[in-house]
């Protein structure tokens, strides 16, 4: 028998292979769950990478101190205490950042946007994509993803339709907010506002929800 | 007695061949520094590396002897390096140009060796040559075997298939 490679060795320490893939994207780690059995164990019970997956908290959920809902503006606002959040980068891996919806065969489910002024961040679910069903699946793992590192507790829906009705609805999970949470609160809210006869195919321009959070400058291109 | 910067220290490979490097240099590997710190003469006795061949060995020594001024690691070097950056500096990156076999092997003494500096650049070089792949190109690469079975697969790439393609 042949001495096992120094690559076969290395990929087999656990420590060594969480080492490596801490170093690769999010979805680097989710595709690469199917290498094969020790990949899938080491993803699966990593707590680093399982951080990194944003399945499991990096520190405990946040709450909000404070909500309003401005009408004016027609923003909802969650005030969050003071603290750095990241991202979930994968908004822009489900779907395209900017893409408006029905353009292209991947709509965005989330898109991340960040007001130089105001300094809050925008999420703007641009309606749920349904042209591409392998982003749809109900086992789906980005369902499980939360949507901030540490979790936020809750977040506003607004949905804009092109009547003037509008509508406002909270997410909350004390675990922290998923993006499964998002697009099974969005779905139930469009049916809530749907109409028997009415044309389902050009009601809704769009769900949206913002998270107001001080940021400050290295932050916020940290987030982008 | 010599000072500290012109100290000599003998390492032993697990081929057995004897190396002398500056003590400033076998020092950026934690190992070496707790081993002469507990043999006391530096310079005397060899230090054997047991794990790690002669040409590995040169090759590790070449890049503390390019990095043996670098600052001391600090405690917190080890949530920086979580960060998802793969930047590698210029010479690093050249140093890591090396066949597969060798990068590993790198790797692996980095790890014995305790020079976690060295052990991050050879994992961000692993996970350069990850990014973009298709797991099947990942195994083909490095030579993993798929141990699922074709239902066990399908199940894990309905799970995830929203992220590949990227």
């Amino acid at each position: 028998m042949s001495t096992p490679s120094a690559t076969s060795t290395a990929l087999i320490t656990y420590e060594l292979l969480e080492r490596i893939l801490l170093h690769t994207p999010i979805h680097t780690l989710f595709t690469t769950r199917r290498v094969s059995k020790t990949w899938l164990s080491l993803l699966n019970r990593s707590l680093p990478l399982q951080q990194a997956m944003f399945l499991v908290p990096s520190a405990p959920a946040i709450s909000p101190t404070e909500s309003t809902y401005n009408d004016h503006s027609g923003r909802t606002r969650t005030i969050y205490p003071s603290q750095p959040l990241q991202l979930n980068p994968s908004g822009d891996i489900i779907g395209l950042v900017n893409q408006p919806a029905g353009r292209g065969h991947r709509a965005p489910l989330v898109t991340f946007g960040l007001s130089d002024q105001n300094l809050f961040l925008e999420f703007e679910i641009e309606g749920i994509p349904i042209y591409d069903e392998k982003l749809l699946a109900e086992e789906a793992s980005w369902r499980g993803m939360l949507v901030t590192q540490p979790p936020i507790t809750a977040v506003h829906f607004r949905l804009i339709r092109r009547d003037p009705r509008r509508g406002v609805m909270t997410i909350f999970n004390p675990k922290g907010v998923t993006f499964g949470d998002l697009q099974d609160m969005s779905g139930e809210f469009k049916r809530g506002f749907e109409r028997p006869g009415e044309d389902k195919e050009v009601r809704y321009e769009g769900l949206s929800f913002c998270l107001f959070h001080p940021f400050t400058e290295d932050q916020m291109e940290e987030a982008w | 007695m010599a000072s500290e910067a012109e100290q000599t220290v003998k390492l032993v490979s697990s081929d057995n061949v004897e190396i002398v490097t500056e003590r400033k240099v076998a020092e950026r590997s934690m190992l070496i520094k707790n081993m002469i710190e507990d043999l006391g003469a530096p310079g005397e006795e060899p230090i054997p590396i047991m794990n790690v061949s002669e040409a590995v060995l040169r090759k590790v020594l070449e890049w503390c002897t390019h990095h043996k001024n670098d600052p001391a690691p600090s405690q917190d070097d080890d949530a920086d390096s979580r960060k998802k950056t793969t930047d590698i500096e210029d010479w690093d990156q050249k140093f890591m140009q090396v066949d597969q076999e060798m990068l590993f092997e790198i790797i692996l003494a980095a790890n014995y060796m305790d020079i976690k500096a060295l052990l991050d650049v050879g994992c961000k070089t692993v996970a350069n040559m990850i990014k973009g792949k298709s797991p099947e190109e990942i195994r083909k690469t490095f030579n993993i075997q798929n141990d699922f079975t074709p239902e066990e697969e399908d199940q894990i790439r309905r799970e995830n298939e929203w992220a590949e393609d990227r």
